[in-house]
């Protein structure tokens, strides 16, 4: 134990004077005052600062160098002794966690401006001129950055050195404030690093969260927020709260449609009622203040769908909110179920005509309505039995139109048939599309050997309208969706951080299957789409991928104001020589020098120039483009459809006569396939059917027209297979005693659900309510009387909202549908600003109310309280210590010999010119002589050393005799080896005792 | 005896060679970085495209916004006055001319237009057309000392044109291409000795023409060549140097009369020392560097 203790802390072996402590004391000194220093003047934080107790090991470093044996000349020592005090010192200043420290006194500043309904879109540009004129007056290193919000909150623009504003281009949902949200993003831009603040320009008032629980948080970071307000405040104010309908009706009997009328003040107006887009009431009318009801007659001579809506006209000045002096209501009177076709406006009227033709002499109500009369909402479809839809393309429905169908379908049990052409399905553009979930069968056709792949590459350039960029996103997102997961897209930008040999263009992503939509969306919303140049670049590099893609048909888009500059001949050249064919879409051209350049482009490629003169256009036609590299789905050719499964739809009509044509599909795996076409060992359906949800939906990919079933037009059982076929997807009525009505009460939508049944019984109800952003929600209802139910669910602000209600019990099973329809956003029931609850903001973060005509620099012009910021640096030390040991291990083990460094490289070219090498090797010559010369001296005292060595030491040696003499001359005193054995020993024997 | 240097020697060559990993490229010394704001307008804050500084050290600019702005040398804002019109498209070219009237390419209206130092027109120039004397996008224009202008087109009819101080043609040169002495997107010039140097954009050159017509080569270093990314414009600093200001590098790129690069600065960014999309620069006689910083809507000074 004493000799391991010795081991680590030897024995003093020299007396100690200053001069041996002089070392510790210096690198102790400077050590700990660099530390010191570092840390006060805040170079360096430690965070762990008891890790410099254990500078106590500088000491016993010391002892151990000090006492121990080294055996380093005095200069070596001294190093190698700085040399572990700094390895201890590093490794003592990695534990006490060091971390850099930053001192900051830039100012981060958010502007946070309210976008909501309530504000109106003058205060809103107001609020914009106060950002942009304030933010150009601030200190160059200053940041700012701009979120706008609503009912949620977006950025705009980060914080940066720079404001580059032109325009809102983030959208957000205006129809609530939350104020608190908003802070919360601000607050999160805020860099820690700097010093942050908040400029709120807002009306105060607060529709969704907690602004108040949100300051402390900003307060306990030390971010003031000054407020704004925008103040308003109206005093005449008329607004329409609801428009009550009768709950049941009957067909042929007069009712009473109310409604209630709210106003700040006597007054007059003119009020209108429409029934279904049709004026039923218009008149002058007189109000008082507070609440007024009027009643209106209303008769109903036929069954279907009704849609009221109520509107209240005021004299100019009379009123504040335009926007709250609508209310609608609907109600549905049952009746004999009809068929409904949609005819597109562009298509040939032939396509549906003999269906018609059919359906009627089967005594069947049809009705035809344009693609753009088509409703927007599932509701609308009640009074129908069966949607029919022939050869009619996807563009010519928006996504609320497809939306309502496939609810319809799925929800209230309405069947629904797709008949084939060249517009439909596939080449249809239906691809990925609410109508395709629908449907039976898939326009994903990648089992087909025989489908060519299709390439398509998209160029954005920055399209300088408001919300440009987003219409470009949203535009491209669309074209890609049409594409078959086999086919090949990618998009190309001008993006100035692009870098690279391309002139700042490059891929958002290469030319990548399709079947990877869903990894190419986030690339699409976050992407950075610059001012192009040049048309060259990125043309160069879009025919590069599609010259090296499998693709049989190639194509590209460009969308662009056309100011980049043209392409050389030779590049179009080039595309013209690989078949690769460009379009062009020109938004808002400079001129008609612009509107050429892109004609030509697409001219001389064999590509379509397009200049439309709204951008709602564009979703149209880049799907019509990416349209044309489906054409290949289409299959003219003649064959009889050959019967899959069995169906009552196909009972009695015998043999089907040729078709001429089909679209090629792939049938979903629940579908039945009833008719098809064998083609090279693959089933192609011709007619399948399946049930979605509650409803039933058929394909027919071939046309039941003078085209492709021309044949099919003149076969005598054409009427009995079309009134067999709708008959067989129609919906299926069932008698209900329940009654649904649903109605807005601020920003809580309440369902109430009567049971007309002679059971009382309790009813157990799934209800379920999907409002205009299409997130369904569960309604828990609660009996609140005899056979009276009530549910309340949150509103999502302006639009339709669809109810479907299943209740279950007493051995019944019944399903009721209703809707709702909020006319406009709870904010136009706010009538004056809150300025007060700004005012609490601005107090309780230490902020300021601004008044609106502040310089720049005054809001930049706050008192500064620079920022610190640290980051860990325990790195640094780490790799001083991966130097230090090398070095320490260097000095202590390896010898630099100069001389033969300098001869290896050639510079010491004389090998005698070295002095100190001559003087050296002649002392060692002179030496080996003496020492020689000795041991032939002492021959005699060599061998009584020989005798004293313990017999237990010996060994019968197998050197020769001289070997065995230099050896045992180590124990010689007189030598240095002796006198280091002997002590040595002694010290041993010391121990010993 | 030297055979251990053939291995040494290579060593340390390719050691200083990469730089150890960084770039081999000299970086242009400079001695401030400063900013300035671009006025707002309306809601909008225009970028600023050109950048012109009259010999009383003056600073204009043209931005999208249709203006024409003036700076004092300290880069305080003085004043503005509007394009005749700019609805169709913003002018992209500014020039200070030897009588102290103001040169601006209108580009989109197809010819010149030129202010008294008050902002009111002196008159213009030029129709839409690809004949002599008529313009499709005039995009810069530079005085020699002989007081002809030149005045360069983009757009499919790349040429420069000569006129006399009057609006006279004289003669033109170049034509749409990406061969010798062909130009696509000539966006900048500077006229020195004789020569017309022009920031040959979608080319990503320098291209060098007498000021009679005749094509004289690149400005470049054929001994050591280096790429450009979109030049926009180029000036001459009083030393007899070239600064060129690249669009898509977000840099300015100083060289000698020669072509020997000296030096690079800038990168692209929205931050101290960095540029987006810059698009034109002038240097005045104490080597204060002004450059139009499109993307971040404001105007660079770089003192040399």
């Amino acid at each position: 134990m004493i000799a391991w203790t010795k081991n680590i802390i030897p024995p003093r072996r020299h007396d100690l004077t200053w001069i041996l402590a002089l070392p510790l004391l210096i690198f102790g000194m400077v050590y700990l005052g660099i530390c010191l220093y570092l840390d006060l003047s805040s170079t360096l934080l430690f965070s762990r600062p008891t890790a410099f107790w254990l500078c106590i090991v500088l000491p016993w470093i010391w002892w151990v160098h000090v006492q121990g044996y080294h055996g380093l000349s005095r200069t070596r020592g001294h190093m190698a002794l700085f040399t572990r005090f700094a390895i201890a010192g590093a490794l003592i200043m990695v534990l006490a966690e060091p971390r850099a420290v930053r001192t900051s006194d830039i100012l981060s500043l958010m502007y946070v401006v309210d976008t909501s309904d309530s504000i109106s879109e003058t205060a809103v540009d107001d609020a914009l001129k106060y950002v942009t004129s304030t933010v150009t007056e601030k200190p160059e290193k200053d940041q700012a950055g701009l979120i706008v919000f609503g009912r949620n909150a977006a950025v705009e623009l980060p914080p940066r050195v720079s404001f580059p504003f032109e325009a809102i281009n983030v959208r957000v949902t205006k129809d609530g404030t939350d104020l608190a949200k908003s802070l919360s993003l601000a607050e999160a831009m805020l860099p820690d690093e700097n010093q942050g603040r908040i400029v709120l320009i807002s009306d105060g008032t607060e529709t969704e969260g907690r602004v108040t629980d949100m300051l402390d948080a900003l307060k306990s970071k030390d971010i003031s927020v000054d407020v704004l307000p925008i103040t308003y405040e109206y005093q005449k104010e008329v607004w329409l709260e609801k428009l009550e309908l009768p709950r049941t009706v009957k067909m042929g009997e007069t009712y009473e449609a109310s409604i209630v009328l709210s106003s700040m003040s006597d007054g007059a107006g003119k009020l209108v009622l429409m029934e279904n887009d049709d004026i039923i009431f218009d008149k002058q009318v007189i109000f008082k203040k507070g609440k007024n009801r009027f009643t209106v007659p209303i008769y109903l001579r036929q069954s279907g769908y009704y849609e009221y809506t109520a509107r209240i006209q005021t004299p100019s000045g009379n009123d504040g909110w335009e926007e709250n002096n609508v209310a609608v209501a609907d109600l549905f009177l049952k009746g004999k179920g009809k068929v409904l076709f949609i005819t597109s406006p562009s298509g040939d009227p032939r396509d549906a005509e003999n269906m018609i033709t059919a359906l009627k002499e089967s005594k069947r109500l049809v009705e035809t309505l344009a693609s753009y009369e088509f409703p927007r909402d599932a509701i609308s479809l009640l009074p129908y039995d069966c949607v029919i839809m022939a050869n009619v393309p996807a563009e010519d429905l928006d996504a609320a139109q497809q939306t309502a169908i496939r609810d319809a379908v799925y929800q209230q049990g309405l069947g629904f048939l797709m008949v084939g052409g060249e517009n439909s399905f596939g080449p249809g553009g239906f691809h990925r599309t609410p109508i395709e979930e629908a449907l039976p069968v898939s326009m994903d056709v990648k089992q087909k050997k025989i489908m060519p792949k299709g390439a398509l590459a998209i160029v954005l350039h920055t399209c300088e309208f408001a919300n440009g960029n987003t219409w470009g996103k949203n535009i491209a997102k669309e074209a890609i969706k049409v594409l078959g997961a086999q086919d090949d897209a990618g998009i190309l930008v001008y993006d100035w951080q692009g870098g690279g040999n391309n002139e700042g263009v490059r891929w958002l992503f290469p030319l990548t299957p399709v079947s990877e939509y869903d990894q190419m969306v986030p690339k699409i919303n976050g992407a950075t789409i610059g001012d192009m140049p040049s048309f060259a670049p990125t043309m160069k590099m879009a025919l590069d991928a599609l010259k090296a893609s499998d693709a049989a048909m190639k194509h590209i888009i460009i969308i662009s104001d056309g100011d980049p500059q043209p392409p050389p001949p030779g590049v179009i050249q080039s595309f013209k020589d690989n078949k690769i064919s460009i379009s062009t879409i020109s938004i808002f051209p400079h001129g008609n020098r612009e509107q050429m350049i892109m004609r030509t482009l697409a001219n001389q490629t064999g590509g379509r120039y397009y200049y439309p003169k709204d951008p709602r256009q564009l979703p149209g036609i880049f799907i019509k483009e990416a349209k044309t590299l489906k054409r290949s789905m289409i299959q003219n050719k003649v064959f009889v459809p050959t019967v899959g499964f069995p169906s009552p739809i196909l009972k009695g009509v015998g043999s089907a006569p040729n078709l001429h044509g089909y679209v090629i599909t792939t049938i979903k795996p629940m579908a039945n396939n009833v008719l098809n076409h064998v083609y090279e060992e693959e089933d192609d359906p011709i007619l399948a059917t399946w049930r979605f949800g509650l409803g039933k939906a058929a394909a027919f990919t071939s046309d039941l027209s003078v085209n492709w079933g021309k044949d099919w037009t003149e076969w005598e059982q054409y009427r009995a297979f079309i009134n067999q076929l709708v008959t067989d997807i129609s919906r299926v009525k069932k008698d209900s005693h329940l009654n649904l009505q649903a109605y807005a009460d601020g920003g809580t939508g309440v369902i109430v659900i009567e049971d007309y049944h002679t059971d009382p019984s309790f009813l157990e109800f799934s209800t379920e309510v999907s409002g205009p952003n299409n997130r369904p929600q569960s309604v828990k209802m609660k009996q609140v009387g005899p056979n009276l139910y009530r549910g309340e669910f949150p509103l999502e602000g302006q639009g339709r909202y669809q109810i479907l209600a299943a209740a279950a019990g007493a051995d019944r099973n019944e399903q009721i549908i209703g809707g709702l329809a909020v006319p406009y956003s709870p904010e136009y029931l706010r009538f004056r600003s809150n300025p007060n609850s700004l005012r609490k903001i601005a107090d309780r973060t230490n902020g300021r109310v601004l008044a609106g005509n502040e310089a720049g620099t005054e809001i930049f012009g706050i008192d500064r309280n620079p920022r610190q910021s640290s980051r860990p640096i325990f790195d640094w030390f780490l790799w001083s210590l991966a130097f230090l040991i090398p070095i320490d291990v260097g000095i202590r083990r390896i010898q630099i010999d100069l001389f033969s460094i300098k001869k290896w490289l050639g510079l010491n070219k004389s090998e005698d010119s070295t002095a100190t090498m001559n003087a050296l090797l002649k002392r060692k010559e002179h030496i080996s002589q003496n020492l020689d010369e000795r041991r032939e001296d002492q021959p005699s005292r060599v061998m009584a050393n020989k005798t004293n060595r313990p017999s237990s030491t010996f060994r019968p040696s197998t050197h020769n005799d001289d070997t065995r003499q230099t050896t045992e001359v180590d124990t010689d005193e007189t030598t240095t080896t002796g006198r280091l054995l002997a002590l040595k020993k002694k010290r041993e024997e010391h121990q010993d005792d | 005896m030297y055979n251990q240097w053939l291995i040494i020697l290579p060593l340390l060559g390719a050691c200083l060679l990469t730089g150890c990993g960084g770039s081999t490229e000299p970086v242009l010394d400079i001695k401030a970085f400063h900013t300035w704001s671009v006025p707002a307008e309306a809601v909008k804050i225009p970028a600023p495209r050109s950048v012109t500084v009259a010999p009383d050290q003056t600073v204009y600019a043209l931005d999208d916004g249709g203006r024409i702005l003036v700076y004092s040398p300290d880069g305080t804002f003085v004043r503005k006055w509007f394009m005749p019109e700019y609805s169709v498209g913003r002018p992209e070219g500014i020039c200070v001319l030897k009588d102290q009237r103001i040169a601006v390419c209108d580009t989109h209206y197809h010819r010149l237009v030129f202010f008294h130092p008050d902002g009111s027109e002196a008159g213009r120039f030029g129709e839409r057309g690809e004949g002599p004397g008529q313009f499709e996008f005039p995009v810069a224009v530079v005085q020699d000392d002989d007081q002809f202008l030149y005045v360069a087109e983009y757009g499919g009819n790349d040429r420069v044109q000569k006129f006399h101080p009057d609006g006279t043609f004289v003669l033109s040169f170049g034509s749409f291409g990406t061969g010798d002495g062909q130009l696509n997107r000539a966006s900048g010039m500077v006229w020195h000795e004789g020569k017309i140097y022009i920031a040959d954009a979608a080319n990503n050159r320098v291209v060098i023409y007498s000021d009679e017509g005749d094509y004289l080569g690149l400005l470049n270093d054929p001994t050591k060549p280096y790429a450009l990314r979109f030049p926009y414009d180029i000036t001459m600093c009083k030393d007899g140097t070239f600064i060129i200001v690249e669009y898509a590098a977000g840099r300015v790129t100083r060289t000698h009369l020669d072509g020997r690069l000296i030096g690079r600065y800038g990168e692209q960014g929205t931050g101290i020392g960095q540029m987006q999309t810059p698009w034109g620069l002038d240097i005045d006689d104490q080597m204060r560097l002004r450059i139009a910083d499109t993307g971040n809507r404001r105007i660079v000074e770089i003192r040399l």
